[in-house]
């Protein structure tokens, strides 16, 4: 029974009222399950926490009050829905080196996937190293977790698809499981980057794409912003535990990383870059966050949004 | 006991030919998931079967490998107190053969090979002309192409893996996992190609039609071990009291080397399959201390037709013994003079031997981390093409005439098809021969010794008339994106359009050729640009000194912001070390 969670955690007379208007009209309509998609969730309404920022616990800890904080995974996954998770697993480089999004933090929201009960589960990313999977840890702990790795490295699994929105990356060769499941979670860590100054959710769309030659060739920073509309995240997670904050994206050793222990989730995948960007001291400066804010994509003004900052210790 | 010594033989070959069959093929997703499933710590060293080769043992020794140099000591004992175990048990080029005068005999079970005398001036011309070509330093032109597990190594990689792609690919096409996964196919060239298939069409061609007849005539390591096998401690010999002269030990020879006539064995051509003991039901051949086989070499009552008469019988002695006391082999004077001849043709063919390095393109010509020059590298390398078969990227291509004749299949850096992992030296982890030398990967703060990361195997060069950057006033960044070392970082600067970007700038002295960049690098050919690319000469002024594009003809222009060339001999690079970053936003707990 799907809908069920949902009645669970109404919090207030608002989202209450709204419910039993769809309750209501359940009774016309045959596809319950697609109404319930639609209806807005309860904690969208207005007041409720846009984003959540959670400090000094484990990545784990911080990965579930984070999400419960958004109104739960059941929120999020219903059961049989298929589920992509797209961590950054860019570099063959061990968790230490925080190139790629720690295991514990990908292995944590497998868990939650599972345990709200997704039918399939799949991770994976356009990695730019060979051996990425197995070097990051990260397949070892989703195959453990009950996820799927899924290989990004074969041309043929990408389809093409127009963005409309686009202003200058209009058409791309997007993985076909991106495109056909029923809830997209991004996870990267928070990195400097040469090129793009930042690496948060927004360039963590670049590992969706089969071209990325494309993006540097036609101004990185509006085609990153344009990648966004090829599917917006539902759950942006953003592990800022050990962000890089110099010589990124890959790094040279641990000493490029500083200890933050801080991780953050919301809806608006704008919002979170804005708040990473603000991490890194860059807030404001980072162009394709802007943009996305001009484009609509999402609210960058942090001071208009409801924040919920916790610490865990 | 016979018959488990045969059986032994056969199952200590399958294993050694899979296993190395495997090292060559492991690369391949298919592949690589039977192993794990098999044992993946034992397969995952497979490729040390390369080391345990007779060629590549041997040059690792003159090169000062101890490792190398107690391998092949072993297989000079293990020759010397076994015989040629070495060719039916270790050379995977033996057991190919082997594997295809099976099928032969499994196909035509009635046709069977008859002993032959020996031909001692074509193995012996072969040896002497090799030799001397190596003392002369022509080792690079000739021992590639003639040492057995290299003709392997170069069959499985370049007609084997393209196969077993094909069927992982159509494999992997119909399945939805992370481990059976679709690899791109390379192909070596035409020449290549046709080259290494002409060579195992000769070695297949000889040995279906005459069993070990490569090994026995051509093979300059079959010569060798056939000369330390002559003085072998067990060997094969007839026990005249039990053999009944039936023939069916000579009708499972594939070396041709029973003279059931004399009852002799040449040792010297016989690999130890011990196929004629498991054929012998009279217990008339057997496996012995050298002392019981040499003597009575001809029949007592069973010879009758050949051996009847005295003088029949002191003639076979006669014979027999002329063979024994001449090891080399050498006793006719044609063998000699036409030796003589052939030496006499190396030297005169080492007279052009090839000025090479001065006139190759140094962008295609970049070496692996530890090859140190290019003459020393070309000189000790077999062109097995092992490193290229498990370089995990796949940047290590089979040379064309890039490297020159010399080179010719050699492993070179491609950075068009990928570049060089920063923490990865599997190339030199898997040759054999010492052409890679090992070296440590990560260098630790002041630590003086060359490691692989401080390896310079080539230097980049920026050319900002072709950056995205400075030609459209992008932001782009991808080459310093995935440097490795830091040598190209950004910087900022003010664009034509009063915007502020981030620019590439290179510190060579940082850089160690890995490619990631020129690799990475957006800027291609392909589209015609919008802006005469000459404006923008001269912007190049601050980083570049000078530009190679300049000199040449109708100015061509860089294809790519970044190219790669390659430094000869390779350098010991700086590394950069950085104290623990700073946080940013120091202690405030959310800086929003």
């Amino acid at each position: 029974m799907s809908h069920k969670p949902s009645f669970i955690i109404m919090t207030n007379r608002r989202s209450f009222i709204k419910k039993t208007v769809a309750v209501g009209a359940v009774a016309a309509v045959s596809d319950f399950d697609k109404l319930l998609a639609q209806t807005p969730a309860p904690q969208q309404a207005k007041g409720a926490t846009d984003l959540v920022a959670v400090r000094d616990g484990s990545r784990a800890d911080m990965v579930k009050k984070a999400i419960e904080e958004l109104g739960g995974i059941k929120n999020f996954v219903k059961p049989d829905q298929k589920v992509v998770i797209k961590p950054n697993i860019g570099w063959n480089k061990g968790p230490e080196f925080g190139s790629n999004t720690h295991p514990e933090t990908v292995g944590a929201i497998v868990a939650l996937c599972k345990e709200a009960g997704a039918k399939d589960i799949v991770v994976f990313d356009h990695c730019c190293h060979d051996g990425a999977y197995e070097g990051s840890g990260i397949k070892e702990v989703v195959e453990k977790m009950g996820g799927r790795m899924v290989t990004g490295a074969d041309q043929k699994l990408y389809k093409e698809v127009d963005i409309p929105q686009g202003k200058k990356l209009t058409k791309a060769q997007v993985h076909q499981d991106v495109l056909d499941c029923d809830v997209f979670i991004t996870c990267p860590p928070l990195k400097h980057h040469s090129g793009s100054e930042m690496t948060a959710c927004m360039k963590n769309a670049m590992g969706i794409v089969w071209d990325r030659g494309a993006f540097h060739k036609n101004d990185l920073h509006q085609c990153i912003a344009d990648s966004v509309y090829i599917r917006k995240p539902d759950l942006c997670i953003l592990d800022a535990y050990m962000p890089m904050v110099r010589n990124g994206p890959v790094g040279k050793d641990k000493n490029d990383l500083v200890e933050r222990k801080t991780l953050m989730a919301s809806r608006d995948i704008v919002a979170i870059d804005a708040a990473g960007a603000a991490l890194l001291n860059q807030a404001g400066k980072i162009r394709h966050v802007q943009l996305g804010e001009e484009m609509g994509i999402g609210c960058a003004n942090l001071s208009k949004l409801n924040i919920k900052r916790l610490s865990l210790s | 006991m016979t018959t488990k010594l045969k059986w032994m033989r056969i199952i200590l070959a399958g294993i050694v030919f899979l296993c190395l069959s495997y090292a060559f093929l492991a690369r391949i997703p298919i592949i690589e998931q039977m192993g794990a499933h098999l044992s993946k710590p034992l397969l995952e060293e497979a490729s040390w079967l390369a080391h345990i080769q007779f060629i590549p043992s041997l040059l690792g020794s003159i090169h000062g490998v101890w490792l190398s140099i107690a391998l092949f000591s072993g297989i000079f004992l293990l020759t010397l107190l076994f015989g040629r175990v070495y060719c039916s048990v270790i050379c995977p080029l033996g057991i190919t053969q082997d594997i295809l005068y099976w099928i032969r005999s499994w196909i035509t079970p009635k046709s069977w090979l008859r002993y032959r005398k020996a031909i001692p001036f074509v193995r012996y011309a072969v040896l002497i002309l090799l030799a001397l070509g190596c003392i002369i330093g022509f080792s690079a032109y000739s021992l590639n192409w003639i040492d057995p597990y290299s003709i392997y190594g170069r069959m499985m990689n370049i007609l084997v893996q393209p196969g077993v792609s094909a069927i992982n690919n159509s494999i992997a096409g119909s399945m939805d996992s992370a481990d059976i996964v679709r690899v791109p196919a390379y192909h070596a060239g035409w020449l290549a190609l046709g080259i290494v298939s002409a060579t195992m069409l000769i070695v297949a061609i000889m040995s279906i039609w005459k069993g070990r007849l490569y090994c026995n005539t051509i093979c300059p390591v079959g010569t060798v071990l056939g000369i330390i096998s002559r003085f072998s401690l067990f060997r094969i010999g007839f026990d005249k009291d039990a053999c009944k002269r039936c023939g069916k030990c000579l009708k499972a020879c594939k070396a041709q080397c029973l003279d059931l006539k004399q009852g002799t064995v040449d040792s010297s051509r016989c690999v130890a399959c011990y196929n004629c003991m498991d054929a012998c039901s009279e217990h008339g051949i057997k496996y012995r201390w050298f002392t019981k086989v040499n003597k009575g070499a001809s029949f007592g009552k069973a010879c009758k037709k050949t051996c009847e008469s005295p003088k029949n019988q002191e003639m076979a002695i006669e014979e027999s013994k002329k063979l024994l006391p001449d090891p080399w082999g050498l006793s006719s004077r044609r063998a000699f003079l036409g030796t003589a001849a052939l030496g006499v043709a190396s030297m005169a063919l080492s007279s052009c031997k090839a000025q090479g390095a001065a006139v190759l393109d140094p962008t295609k010509t970049v070496l692996p981390p530890g090859a140190g020059n290019l003459d020393r590298f070309l000189d000790t390398c077999t062109a097995c093409q092992l490193c290229i078969a498990t370089c995990p990227t796949r940047v290590l291509q089979p040379s064309g005439l890039e490297l020159g004749v010399k080179g010719f299949m050699k492993p070179r850096m491609d950075f068009r098809t990928k570049y060089c992992l920063y923490d990865c030296h599997r190339c030199a982890e898997v040759c054999p021969t010492g052409a890679i030398q090992k070296m440590k990967i990560t260098a630790e703060p002041k630590e003086t010794i060359q490691t692989k990361d401080t390896t310079r195997i080539a230097v980049a060069s920026f050319y900002p008339c072709r950056c995205l950057v400075r030609r459209e006033d992008m932001d782009c960044g991808a080459c310093t994106e995935h440097c490795p070392t830091k040598a190209l970082y950004t910087v900022p600067y003010i664009g034509s359009d009063g915007q502020e970007h981030r620019i590439p700038r290179l510190d060579p002295d940082l850089c160690i050729g890995c490619g990631a960049c020129e690799y990475a690098c957006p800027v291609t050919t392909e589209k015609e640009e919008a802006g005469d690319f000459r404006k923008m000469c001269g912007s190049c002024a601050e980083s570049v000194g000078i530009c190679d594009f300049k000199k040449q003809k109708g100015r061509k222009k860089p294809d790519r912001a970044i190219i790669i060339r390659a430094v000869n001999p390779q350098q010991h690079a700086k590394k950069k070390f950085e104290e623990k970053a700073i946080d940013p936003v120091g202690d405030v707990d959310f800086p929003f």
